[in-house]
């Protein structure tokens, strides 16, 4: 099963870093839940203990991820005209089957980008997925924990 | 020289006001020292002793509710060798152990404790931690300012608490959403500064995409549509709803009139977006549906840390709550719809900036319908289609850096 969930991953990754948005909506279950609690600069058990109730990056559905994309089909959206230069690594792929068909899925990413002449910068952290399978594989859940504090434009899925 | 920073006759700004770095440190010791500043709000505070770290223009602070319910501002670096007293951005503490050399401060920023054995002649109430001169709270909203001889903070506030009083009034008071987004804005804080009281403009340029989408209930050319701008450099623009559309939001302000003590003429504007600058970098942004408070903290003279959180009625209901809290996250945090195309704008400016010759100055000069001023609401009102507000803006910058320097 890890083959399998590495070359969805991979597959995932390479959609996104070229800008096919609409294919990678097919992989997005109705149900979803995407989200990415913000970081805060406290203990670590204080801030697991605070993490649902903060204030996310990201708190999203799949209505709301296809207006995103949407938006970014208007060809009007100045934060990717032109086109952010991203190129993603995924790593440290674990599966493990939970109940009802779901598979829990954890990974690191680091995401490079490079926008303009010399804008670079990272992003770094990790995923918590379920992916639902049943003939064809579908996200039906991401937790992203970004290990930075202060963060850049996100204008980017992760 | 200085005289030309900003230029009120041919509505202009140099270049310099956004790049120069002794520019840059004077308003630190003229803007940042004299005017009051936000820090946090009062939902931040539970507890006696909670605290929460902030910045008072360049300077780290800690924001501390002491034993006796005061709150106390305090810099949060140590008296000895200008370490960080406190690391954490939130907690509960009666007093701070600075990890250098252990130098112990309890939560009013008063030294008492030095570990080592010290001469007699060693006076430790000389050694407190850099205090605010004043601390003062208007509707939840925690204020300091670092001159003693600064103007009671409702003055200070002015017209612009009537405008204030739209989104704070209310039987319970406000809260924020716990958590904070943070993000590095390419650019000198004045820019979104401005842009937030004064630049209706952008809206149909750089956010095109959403009006493309439909996302957009604006009717810029309304009559309700409108800017305010005050002596003390607050600006405000209010932009009309193109069409009445009843929304679970609007359907909650109406159930809330009897809690709020505002006028027939606020109740209304609720209907609009406000977007909002205290003088100098406090700003909101508000539609039915959608409140942001957010403070551009300056770091340098090209770059600006936005710190934000999610603003409601702390006694609305949990789905009113999560509403706005939703569409603070979708279009006013890093990963924003609308946010994204403004750090965008932005984040190339500096650079921009860096490149002109020190002669380059800036273009404030529209005011395309000047008539409609003189709206029967508090504060200088002025034609949404106008740099006027922004240039109000410049204008008090502008005076508080002069009169620090003994020029005209």
């Amino acid at each position: 099963m890890i083959h399998d969930i590495e070359r969805l991953l991979f597959h995932e990754a390479h959609l996104l870093d070229s800008g096919r948005y609409r294919e990678w909506l097919e992989l997005l279950a109705l149900n979803l839940r995407y989200w990415a609690p913000v970081r805060a600069n406290v203990s670590r058990a204080q801030e697991k203990q605070d993490e649902t109730q903060r204030l996310p990056l990201f708190d999203e559905n799949k209505a709301s991820l296809i207006l995103r994309v949407d938006r970014l089909d208007t060809e009007l959206a100045w934060t990717e005209i032109p086109p952010t230069r991203t190129r993603r690594f995924i790593s440290n792929i674990t599966a493990d089957t939970e109940q009802d068909g779901l598979v829990l899925v954890r990974s690191n990413f680091m995401v490079f980008r490079s926008r303009s002449f010399r804008e670079e910068w990272l992003v770094v952290g990790c995923r918590e997925d379920k992916w639902s399978t049943g003939g064809k594989w579908l996200l039906r859940e991401r937790k992203i924990l970004v290990d930075h504090c202060t963060v850049e434009n996100l204008s980017l899925f992760l | 020289m200085d005289k030309r920073l900003v230029d009120i006759h041919d509505r202009t700004v140099s270049g310099r006001v956004f790049t120069d770095p002794d520019i840059f440190a004077r308003e630190q010791a003229t803007v940042f020292s004299q005017s009051w500043l936000y820090l946090g709000h009062r939902s931040q505070f539970k507890e006696k002793g909670d605290f929460i770290q902030a910045y008072a223009g360049t300077m780290p602070v800690l924001l501390c509710l002491d034993g006796e319910g005061g709150f106390n501002v305090f810099a949060n670096v140590c008296s000895h060798r200008a370490a960080r007293v406190c690391q954490q951005e939130y907690g509960n503490a009666r007093k701070f152990v600075c990890p250098y050399h252990n130098w112990v401060f309890d939560n009013k920023g008063d030294l008492i404790g030095v570990p080592r054995r010290h001469s007699p002649e060693f006076d430790k109430s000389k050694w407190g931690l850099c205090k605010a001169a004043q601390v003062s709270v208007y509707r939840d909203l925690i204020f300091c300012t670092f001159s003693p001889a600064a103007a009671p903070l409702e003055d200070y506030l002015g017209d612009m608490k009537w405008y204030l009083d739209m989104l704070l009034d209310c039987n319970g008071g406000t809260e924020v959403s716990k958590g904070t987004h943070r993000s590095t804005v390419h650019c000198n804080w004045k820019i979104p500064a401005e842009q937030f009281g004064s630049d209706n403009w952008h809206f149909q340029a750089v956010h095109c995409s959403m009006g493309k989408l439909g996302r957009r209930n604006e009717d810029p050319n309304s009559e309700d549509s409108f800017h305010v701008w005050t002596d003390q450099g607050h600006i405000l623009i209010c932009i009309a709803p193109k069409q009445e559309v009843d929304t679970t939001y609007t359907l909650y302000l109406d159930k809330l009139a009897a809690e709020q003590r505002i006028s027939e003429a606020q109740r209304k504007l609720l209907r609009c977006t406000l977007v909002i600058t205290i003088f100098p970098n406090l700003s909101f942004v508000y539609f039915p549906g959608l409140c942001s408070i957010r403070v551009w903290n300056p770091r340098s003279p090209d770059q600006t840390e936005l710190w934000s959180w999610a603003l409601y009625h702390k006694d609305a209901p949990e789905q009113i709550k999560d509403l706005v809290r939703k569409q603070v996250t979708r279009l006013f945090s890093p990963t924003g719809m609308l946010e994204q195309d403004d750090l965008e704008v932005w984040s190339r400016l500096a650079d921009n900036l860096k490149g002109m010759p020190p002669d380059f100055r800036l273009c404030y000069e529209f005011d395309a319908d000047p008539e409609i001023k003189n709206r029967p609401f508090p504060g200088h009102t002025a034609s949404l289609q106008s740099d006027i507000a922004a240039l109000a803006f410049y204008k008090r910058w502008a005076e508080i850096i002069a009169h620090a320097d003994g020029t005209p």
